[in-house]
């Protein structure tokens, strides 16, 4: 687009881009539409590229994996006869709900013992809810956990839209009930799989610096960054660190 | 709790900002001023907000959504014409029964920003362009997420562009994903929104781009509010419609509502023959 040329007049008119063909004037124009297809492709390439990565995926993991799936399942159910998925309101993205699938990993009745179990939070800010050896977890959930298989199911809400393979984890509506404005900057991406804090410490950092993490995640997202977090993703979770 | 924001439907003073998209929409900084309320209902606590609005409801509608990204529960009702605080209350809340915010924040026209009661937005266009030079030192608050501080008086938004030859001097403000070429000149008080691109060798000084705005190389905007190819001169309230898109247009041409036709037309910058013609291909392209 090296079409302008620098006005004699300059000093007293400032610059002009001046076209004197009709070749010329073309490019001028056509430099318009290539800024304009550049914008474009700047504001829409982002979100693309990561939702065909989101597809792509976790169609080849929820392939490569359905015999682990089945194996899985079949221990799970073969634990106490009950339901092999366990579905869970979850926020979303700018605080959008959704159910959010993992294997079951606690008895029948765990949600009606949370609210006992409520005073011994191991998170202090209150926000978020851990705690070790809880009660109401199964056998086979402990080790689902221990090498979080549970959350393996997720990968049907990348499929569905909801979730992405990167992004802060999804909170729980109660938490996000307890949130300020500034920690609710972490619902302005879809949320992941896994994040900055998984990949690090894990479970074992606190409530802002969880929120800290997540939105330097957010203002350093790229497709690298992406890839980076995946790969020490696989290593965290081969190696088992934290999840206990 | 519950409180009701009143959308300003017609304002002559600045009409053209009002031609793309309705007035509780315009951006400011990056946010639009219906954001900056619902936060600061937030901020107050308020759980459920009525939003009232005259000029294209839905796409305000849109661009709130239900209001779960700021934990509210948001409603926004179309309404036949603008109503008055006394109006609002009559019609809305004497007949609601639940708990309302107290009293200076239970009814709310957006004829300001929150915490700037004293600014008036629409009366003209030198207004708006002074609450904007208002807002920037204070516009970096701690939910935006991604806004650096490149040196004082110089905000940067998120994914924004800057070639090392641009020139930028403070104070001035670069929205998201804004792209900005080498040998540009940026500032001083100048306000880029999201999305904008300023070709090389561009001035932008005491103005306002709005969003998705390409500004053409060597385009010198000075005292003026531009957005798609509309210009406004804010100092001399004069309106007029560029047309050469390479110097001043819009990323999405087509999307840009015509004039309506309760506003005065705008005034046709005189156009020469090359003009006309590189406007008649452009037209042909896009």
């Amino acid at each position: 687009m090296n079409t302008h040329i620098l006005n004699p007049y300059s000093e007293q008119f400032g610059h002009f881009a001046i076209a004197r063909s009709t070749l010329e004037r073309q490019c001028l124009t056509w430099g318009v539409l290539w800024r304009r297809w550049l914008l474009r492709w700047r504001v829409r390439s982002d979100a693309m590229i990561k939702r065909a990565g989101d597809i792509a995926g976790s169609i080849a993991f929820l392939i490569f994996f359905s015999p682990l799936y089945l194996v899985l399942a079949l221990l799970v159910k073969l634990e106490d006869r009950g339901p092999v998925f366990f579905s869970q309101t979850r926020t979303g993205r700018f605080g959008k709900k959704f159910q959010m699938y993992k294997f079951r990993s606690m008895r029948l009745d765990a949600e009606a013992e949370f609210e006992k179990l409520l005073a011994q939070n191991q998170h202090a800010d209150g926000v978020t809810f851990k705690m070790k050896n809880d009660p109401r977890i199964t056998h086979v959930g402990k080790w689902l956990r221990r090498f979080s298989l549970d959350e393996l199911p997720q990968f049907v809400n990348v499929l569905q839209g909801n979730m992405s393979l990167v992004g802060p984890r999804p909170p729980t509506p109660r938490e996000v009930m307890r949130y300020t404005l500034p920690d609710r900057r972490r619902l302005a991406v879809k949320p992941g799989l896994t994040c900055f804090w998984q990949v690090g410490g894990r479970s074992n950092i606190d409530f802002t610096g969880q929120v800290k993490l997540d939105v330097q995640y957010i203002e350093s997202a790229g497709f690298w960054v992406d890839i980076k977090i995946l790969l020490r993703t696989v290593r965290a979770v081969v190696v088992g660190t934290g999840a206990s | 709790m519950k409180a009701l924001l009143i959308c300003p439907n017609e304002r002559t003073g600045v009409a053209a900002l009002a031609e793309c998209v309705p007035l509780a929409n315009v951006s400011i900084l990056g946010k639009t001023l219906v954001e900056y309320w619902l936060e600061h209902l937030a901020g107050l606590g308020a759980q459920e907000v009525v939003v009232l609005a005259a000029d294209r409801p839905d796409e305000v509608r849109a661009g709130i959504g239900d209001g779960a990204r700021w934990g509210l529960r948001v409603i926004v009702k179309s309404d036949k014409r603008e109503r008055t605080l006394e109006e609002a209350r009559t019609r809305h809340q004497a007949s609601d029964h639940t708990s309302w915010l107290p009293a200076p924040n239970d009814v709310t026209l957006m004829d300001n920003l929150p915490g700037l009661p004293q600014l008036p937005l629409f009366t003209s266009y030198a207004d708006w362009f002074a609450v904007a030079q208002a807002l920037m030192p204070h516009a970096w608050t701690p939910d935006r997420i991604g806004v650096r501080e490149l040196k004082p008086g110089v905000w940067v938004g998120l994914n924004a562009h800057i070639a090392t030859g641009a020139e930028l001097i403070a104070p001035c403000w670069i929205g998201e994903r804004a792209w900005i070429e080498a040998g540009a000149t940026i500032g001083p008080s100048a306000v880029l929104e999201r999305e904008v691109f300023i070709a090389r060798g561009a001035e932008v000084s005491h103005s306002i781009i709005g969003p998705e705005t390409l500004v053409g190389q060597f385009t010198e905007i000075r005292n003026s509010i531009a957005w798609g190819s509309t210009l406004v001169n804010w100092q001399r309230d004069s309106c007029l419609k560029v047309p050469d898109s390479f110097l001043l247009c819009s990323r999405e041409p087509r999307r840009a509502r015509p004039v309506p036709a309760s506003t005065p037309a705008p005034v046709q910058a005189p156009v020469s023959g090359t003009a006309s013609f590189l406007e008649y291909v452009s037209q042909l392209l896009t």
